[in-house]
């Protein structure tokens, strides 16, 4: 199908509107203060989309207005958050989360319902709980082992609307995704506009341009890092500093230039950061301040990185993108994507967002890697895409 | 990011109850012993404004110096943004704050301001060249346009803030790893 990149926008605002609504349904049943950190339309692999971390929820199905299938899950301590406001003590675990999860998505279906003048009709609610996979699974996403499944769910390039719900002064979070099957997202996305295989075919790009840093960092560092995430978003420009976690980071930002613009965030915990700094000038292992030679090996490495993303991206576009030197940034992560988006944020009002994040198999490691294009500009670089490049550029990438 | 550890909840500031989270372009009244809080204050400004003898206070996290619309194809403000995003541009920030806290028993006329953020976290040149810069000086404009006194500030540096504002006392604290825990 085509996606209407300039409709993803006010998509993601209709989306916000479920998401107010789920997070005032909470708040009601529970008392707790809840509220939406972060709507937006996701693209990304079924792999992707399911994460390692065990979560609980409820799967529901959606028929009328929009037709597919959702998922609603809490971390196993904002399940325990829950069930202490609604039933203290008490062991009927399963169906008071099946409770609680059926009216927050009636929150966020109702939402959406109403913003799109329609309504959507809800199966009861089937409790699901397990790590990735296996809540797609149970939402009814992975029926068949072919790439597409009778659903319409494309395991290669899934689109979903996801949004968080957070709360305050409790440990309760909330991640609804919705999967329109194909038909439903048409309506909603569809248009004139690009083939959803071009946009994945950058999100693959990214992929690969994630893989060839990861390969980077290990032949520099020893680190075996491998990319364990890779994402395509749409999200309002002023909800993409939410997506970071609260946390210090070391690294570097770089602005890069031609068609399209925008700014690259390589960020590494202060722990990883340590190692990668140790690993390239022995004897930094245990800084605080990252200076000097620690500083420099920083830039170096976020240098390489960002070379390996956007290289790929100037290949496939047929272009030319100049990177800046890299600026050094130690800060809460937070601060230094606000910093980008306040920059951002004078020509767009939604941003396009790649995150990556690579891990290590052997020890707690953990690089972020953000990219935000030009929002226009990306646009119309996905115009000039070449089918034909493009079909060749996915094979030559490979499977997942 | 979705993961656990990515949850906003995960950040100390968060953790503790009795205390309102301020999201980037967003704001919140509190009065009495209840806490207002935003974090991750880079460019952008954190505009706290109370009426002292009312315990009263607001606090918005200002994203632009202005709006982003301006007619331009794609960046259309629709009215849901400017409802769920009040502060996402210094003058309907400003405007849409003091209106919240004279809705809360703040009385205009007494009340006062204080800034903090505003920072250059990167050199970059571009159009986009001080916006930190530009943000403090909208958010000063049209407090100022609104007489209201800025009474303590802590703005520019390179680096992120986290604020805090205490409506019993009228005090913001700002705490950076650069300079550590500053109440004004």
């Amino acid at each position: 199908m085509n996606v209407d990149v300039e409709a993803l926008g006010s998509v993601s605002r209709t989306a916000r509107k479920g998401g107010e609504r789920a997070a005032d349904n909470l708040t009601g049943m529970t008392g707790i203060d809840a509220r939406v950190d972060v709507t937006g339309v996701t693209l990304a692999s079924a792999d992707d989309l399911a994460q390692d971390e065990r979560r609980i929820g409820v799967a529901v199905d959606l028929s009328g207005g929009i037709e597919g299938a959702s998922l609603l899950t809490f971390s196993p301590a904002g399940a325990e958050t829950l069930l202490d406001a609604l039933v203290p003590g008490s062991d009927v675990a399963e169906s008071a989360i099946a409770e609680v999860g059926n009216v927050v998505t009636s929150g966020f279906v109702d939402g959406w319902a109403d913003h799109l003048e329609t309504t959507v009709d809800v199966s009861p609610p089937e409790y699901v709980e397990g790590t990735g996979a296996g809540l797609l699974d149970a939402a009814g996403l992975l029926d068949d082992a072919g790439p597409l499944d009778a659903s319409g769910f494309d395991r290669d390039r899934a689109l979903a609307f996801r949004s968080e719900v957070g709360a305050v002064g409790e440990a309760l979070d909330v991640e609804f995704h919705l999967f329109p099957d194909p038909a439903s997202m048409q309506q909603l996305l569809g248009g004139d506009g690009v083939a959803i295989e071009e946009l994945d075919t950058l999100r693959e790009m990214a992929r690969s341009g994630a893989r060839t840093a990861s390969e980077s960092v290990s032949e520099m560092t020893g680190i075996d890092s491998r990319v364990d995430v890779t994402r395509l978003s749409f999200v309002p420009v002023e909800d993409v500093p939410a997506q970071l976690p609260a946390e210090r980071y070391v690294g570097a930002a770089f602005e890069f230039e031609g068609t399209p613009r925008g700014y690259v965030l390589i960020l590494f915990d202060e722990a990883s950061a340590r190692e990668v700094v140790g690993a390239l000038v022995p004897g930094t292992e245990s800084v605080e301040e990252f200076d000097g030679m620690a500083r420099s090996a920083m830039e170096e490495i976020g240098n390489v990185m960002t070379s390996s993303f956007v290289d790929g991206w100037a290949n496939v576009l047929e272009t030319t993108i100049d990177i800046s030197p890299p600026q050094f940034v130690h800060d809460v992560g937070r601060a230094v994507a606000e910093s980008v988006v306040a920059r951002l944020g004078q020509r767009q009002a939604d941003a396009v967002l790649f995150d990556t994040v690579l891990r290590a198999d052997d020890r707690a490691f953990d690089c972020e890697i953000y990219v935000l294009p030009d929002e226009r500009e990306f646009r119309d670089a996905l115009d000039d895409i070449d089918p034909g490049d493009t079909a060749e550029r996915t094979t030559r990438a490979g499977p997942l | 990011m979705s993961t656990d550890a990515d949850s906003p909840l995960s950040g100390d500031d968060d953790a503790d109850p009795g205390r309102v989270r301020v999201g980037v372009a967003e704001l919140a009244v509190a009065s009495g012993d209840s806490l207002l809080a935003t974090s991750g204050v880079g460019s952008c400004v954190g505009v706290a404004v109370a009426d002292p003898s009312e315990g009263v206070a607001g606090l918005a996290h200002v994203m632009l110096p202005e709006r982003a619309d301006a007619g331009e194809e794609g960046t259309a403000t629709d009215e849901s943004v400017e409802t769920s995003k009040p502060a996402k541009s210094a003058v309907s920030g400003v405007e849409n704050l003091l209106a919240a806290v004279e809705e809360a028993g703040g009385n205009l006329d007494s009340v006062e301001a204080k800034l903090a953020g505003g920072s250059r976290m990167f050199d970059f040149s571009g159009v986009s060249e001080g916006v930190g810069r530009r943000n403090v000086e909208a958010v000063r404009t049209a407090l100022d346009e609104r007489d209201v006194d800025v009474v303590a500030e802590d703005v520019g540096g390179s680096h992120g803030r986290s604020l805090r504002v205490d409506p019993e006392s009228w005090t913001l604290t700002v705490t950076s790893a650069h300079d550590g825990e500053v109440v004004l």
